[in-house]
């Protein structure tokens, strides 16, 4: 599909009313964003397709800032009015009266970031269906006591704009696209699952080759391989974490608490701590939206500021923060291309793009072989982190015993706790693996979901709580 | 033209396109948020989405559009959109509108929409929230505010059918949350949060009793230590109590069943848990948030007892998976305009027993009183349940000092049975409700 501008109903000349109407309470910055974006679904259940969708959603949204205060509305009628109203209603945040003279906006030139080589959307979804097929097909060829198999295609392509009091106008189509391969095994009364998937900023041709059948078999060897794990040990132990997916990791134990916005307030468990240690030596972390065709990256911001990459803990030594223009101003810093929101209907927060460490001396071999007992944790589920204290979890979902320098027995999906600065400087080994994930990962904060990549290496914890019941 | 007449156009251009048969939904949201810190508004929010959603059926094969632009032509595009994609689709014999015989209004005024809803403004959250604010900061010991939010708004649906349906629903939210951090004597930091959700504004906890439970939260944290590892009884407190309710109504998901991806898909009919356990929805209470006089698909709303005394009694169900598992749908289908129905509870009740709450506390020699469970531990197809948690420790019937960094894990088979005391303290909070219960078996790591 040819994605259409959402500025098209605006000239350039309207856009700097607009913003000078959002000033005209005594605001001291203001943004107009602009989005149209189209997502198609299709969903195989039971080897068929089960529904297919397709639809759009456009608006408008208006942000004023006063100082660190922020007025904001949206609209989702592409009409002058109806932006000018929005403009008006995110004004009040200030409660001056002026007359502000029209704001000149020049295009800018963002990142070419994006392959999509093959277009998302296509009129005819027909044809996709056969790659959902193709995954079902291999996850069932994997074993007998697969009992259901769910594949879900989703291809979206999100067309944003954004005009600034600082005179910036740029604009960004983002692609993306989702499949995802989710499998139950049964074996008597025991029931298990296993999930894969694959995602990216590129076009159909993300699943060119065996994509589909890969993605598929993965799914089937893990719901197939949890129908013997058993319960995972309760208690601290050494944990080996397995390279790429285990960077939620690093999103939660340290991502989260460098945000800025909980930052200038003094909320992180980080606050105020640039320059200090804060993880092991062997830990660098760094967030990086421009990474070709990652799930993560990003040519632009939602905010209008290019996107980039920030290292945030060198060597173990705290170095910055991840920024939005509010963020930036308020500790007087330049933005570090953060500033993200779900859709036109919310205002930007500091959000993580592709947050990754970078791999270390050992081999994976090594750092399974130095454990005597221990968990090794491939595959996650997802986490949490309360950013006040620094305490966070994540769920394996494919874990296992290690047992004298040996990886054996399939453990039951486990939680591990621990608090982010402790748990960073027991990073004792790092992998020469490095590897950044499958692109899977949804990220929430404050009721906003955005897209994000993490990547890691195999990591050794030497201690940390494994919540398991044996 | 009126959103009425829109939803029926929806329909009528679906089935002149094609469609055997069709549905419309649109829905309208219109609210404020604001986040109030150190005494002044530092954001005000407004809100208004309007959203209109096609299904489409060739026969029993399905195709959904939706769009969020209400011109009458961008309406027939998308119906049109949604008859052209039901190509795409499987023939499915389960698939399709509810039966006529389900199709209906609960008879009964559920009262889900606060009059003066439409007069909420910026000033009447701000207000809220600074008395919050202040309530939250009497205590010396809380040191830095998070923040107070407050806000509310209406919403309303309107779906029509090929069979003639035309119904509308009204509702109104309205919430209060505060979040604090306290310091403890040796100079530790704790966080902790407090929230209030209600359809009417007269039902909200009071501004002030929210902040002050956030900073009483807050509080009662510091001093923490790491547990010993090892079982113990655990007392689950309402609050957490209702996030096992959520686990479990999941569990009988029609969805889930038919997939496959529960540990309950055999087990209807089946003693799944203590005799203490009864679970309940109910969508059919007056004034509560979840209430509603019919489902995403129009089918008529209706109390259903999903675990009576420990016995699975019923599934959640869709008019789909109804079809699928061979039984009424619950009214359960739940639906925004841009996806198709899913299955989700209304109002959750996990029903209050006969005994105190201080009683299942004063009966245990060693063991943990959870108030906050995190992460996403639960497989609900294997059963397999480990979360981390945080709350009080107990010993010789009384709470100590306060537990961090730990988890509890079990498995929900056992967890379900291992219910041994429910006590009679009901405590709602948004769609649903749960008392203070006790659980053996569980295992705790630190």
């Amino acid at each position: 599909m040819t994605p259409r501008s959402p500025l098209r109903h605006f000239d350039q000349e309207f856009v700097g009313r607009a913003l000078a109407e959002a000033l005209s309470r005594g605001g001291d910055y203001a943004d107009v964003f602009f989005e149209e974006t189209s997502e198609s679904k299709l969903t195989l259940e039971d080897s068929k397709i089960r529904s297919a969708s397709i639809g759009s959603v456009a608006g408008i949204g208006v942000r004023v800032l006063a100082g660190d205060r922020t007025g904001y509305a949206y609209t989702e009628q592409p009409t002058p009015e109806a932006v000018l109203h929005a403009a008006r209603t995110a004004a009040s945040i200030a409660d001056d009266n002026r007359d502000v003279a029209p704001i000149s906006v020049a295009p800018g030139s963002p990142r070419d970031l994006y392959r999509a080589e093959v277009p998302l959307i296509g009129a005819t979804p027909k044809e996709r269906v056969v790659f959902l097929e193709r995954a079902d097909a291999a996850a069932r060829a994997v074993d007998p006591r697969i009992q259901k198999v769910t594949v879900s295609l989703t291809e979206e392509v999100r067309a944003v704009a954004v005009a600034s009091s600082d005179g910036v106008l740029v604009e960004d189509v983002q692609p993306m696209i989702m499949f995802r391969v989710g499998c139950i095994a049964e074996d008597g009364s025991i029931r298990t699952r296993g999930t894969s998937g694959d995602g990216a900023r590129r076009g159909l041709e993300l699943l060119d080759g065996d994509a589909p059948e890969r993605i598929g078999r993965l799914a089937g060897e893990q719901a197939v391989r949890n129908l013997t794990a058993k319960s995972a040990p309760a208690g601290s132990f050494p944990v080996v974490l397995g390279n790429a997916y285990s960077g939620v990791l690093l999103h939660e134990a340290v991502g989260h608490g460098l945000e800025a916005d909980f930052n200038h307030k003094g909320f992180s468990r980080y606050s105020g701590q640039i320059g200090e240690r804060v993880a092991s030596e062997l830990v660098t972390v760094i967030d990086d939206g421009t990474i070709a065709s990652e799930r993560g990256s990003i040519n632009v911001d939602d905010e209008g500021n290019t996107s980039g990459s920030s290292v945030l803990i060198e060597n173990g030594i705290l170095r910055g923060y991840l920024h939005d223009k509010l963020s930036a101003r308020i500790m007087n810093v330049a933005a570090t291309g953060n500033g993200r929101r779900e859709s036109y209907s919310c205002m930007p927060m500091p959000r993580m793009t592709n947050t990754f460490m970078p791999g270390g001396p050992h081999t994976a071999e090594e750092i399974i072989a130095s454990v005597d007992r221990g968990v090794y944790a491939v595959q996650f589920g997802g986490g949490q982190v309360e950013i006040g204290k620094g305490d966070f979890v994540f769920a394996a979902t494919e874990a296992y015993l290690i047992e004298d320098g040996k990886v054996t027995a399939p453990l039951r999906d486990v939680t591990l706790i621990g608090n982010g600065p402790e748990v960073m400087s027991k990073v004792t080994m790092a992998g020469n693996d490095y590897r950044i994930s499958e692109g899977m990962w949804t990220c929430g904060k404050d009721g906003q979901s955005v897209p994000v990549g993490v990547g890691m290496p195999t990591v050794k914890i030497s201690s940390i709580t494994v919540g398991g019941t044996a | 033209m009126s959103a009425h007449d829109l939803v029926e156009q929806a329909v009528a251009a679906a089935t002149a396109a094609g469609a055997t048969s069709a549905d419309a939904m649109l829905l309208e949201d219109d609210g404020i948020t604001v986040l109030v810190r150190d005494g002044r508004s530092e954001r005000v929010e407004e809100h208004c989405s309007r959203g209109l959603g096609v299904r489409a059926y060739r026969g029993t094969r399905l195709g959904l559009a939706y769009t969020n632009d209400l011109s009458p032509e961008a309406v027939a595009e998308t119906a049109r959109r949604a008859e052209a994609l039901a190509e795409v689709a499987a023939e499915d014999e389960f698939a399709g509108l509810p039966d006529a015989d389900h199709i209906g209004v609960f008879d009964g005024d559920l009262d889900g929409a606060d009059a003066a809803a439409g007069e909420w403004s910026s000033d009447t959250w701000i207000d809220v929230a600074k008395r919050c604010e202040i309530a939250a900061r009497e205590d010396s010991r809380i040191t830095m505010s998070e923040g107070a939010r407050a806000g509310g708004g209406r919403r309303r649906m309107l779906l029509a059918n090929s069979n003639g349906l035309l119904a509308e629903r009204n509702h109104s939210t309205c919430y209060t949350a505060m979040g604090v951090f306290a310091t403890g004597d040796s100079g530790e930091r704790q966080r902790d949060n407090w929230s209030s959700m209600a359809a009417h504004f007269s039902d909200l906890q009071a501004a002030e009793e929210v902040g002050r439970e956030a900073a009483r939260r807050a509080i009662r944290r510091c001093g923490y230590r790491k547990p010993k590892s090892g079982a113990f009884p655990v007392i689950f407190s309402p609050e957490v109590a209702r996030d096992l309710a959520g686990t479990l109504a999941q569990a009988v998901s029609g969805g889930a069943v038919f997939r496959r991806a529960t540990f309950l898909a055999d087990s209807l009919g089946e003693q799944i848990g203590s005799d203490l356990l009864t679970l309940v929805d109910d969508p059919t209470l007056p004034r509560h948030v979840g209430s509603r006089g019919f489902d995403g698909e129009g089918v008529r709303s209706r109390r259903t007892v999903l675990v009576d005394g420990g016995r699975l009694e019923s599934w959640l169900a869709d008019s789909y998976a109804a079809r699928r598992l061979d039984v009424a749908p619950t009214g359960n289908a739940s639906r925004s305009f841009d996806s198709p129905p899913g299955v989700a509870p209304s109002n959750l009740v996990l029903m209050p027993g006969e005994s105190d709450a201080s009683e299942l506390i004063g009966d245990v020699q060693e063991g943990l009183y959870v108030t906050e469970l995190f992460g996403m531990g639960v497989n609900l197809a294997s059963g397999a349940w480990s979360r981390g948690a945080g709350g009080l420790w107990i010993e010789k019937g009384e709470l100590t000092h306060a537990v961090q960094e730990l988890t509890i894990a079990g498995d929900l088979p056992s967890m379900l049975k291992g219910i041994t005391a429910v006590a009679s303290d009901l405590h709602w909070h948004g769609r649903s409700a749960a008392p203070t219960l006790r659980i053996d078996g569980l295992t705790i790591a630190s």
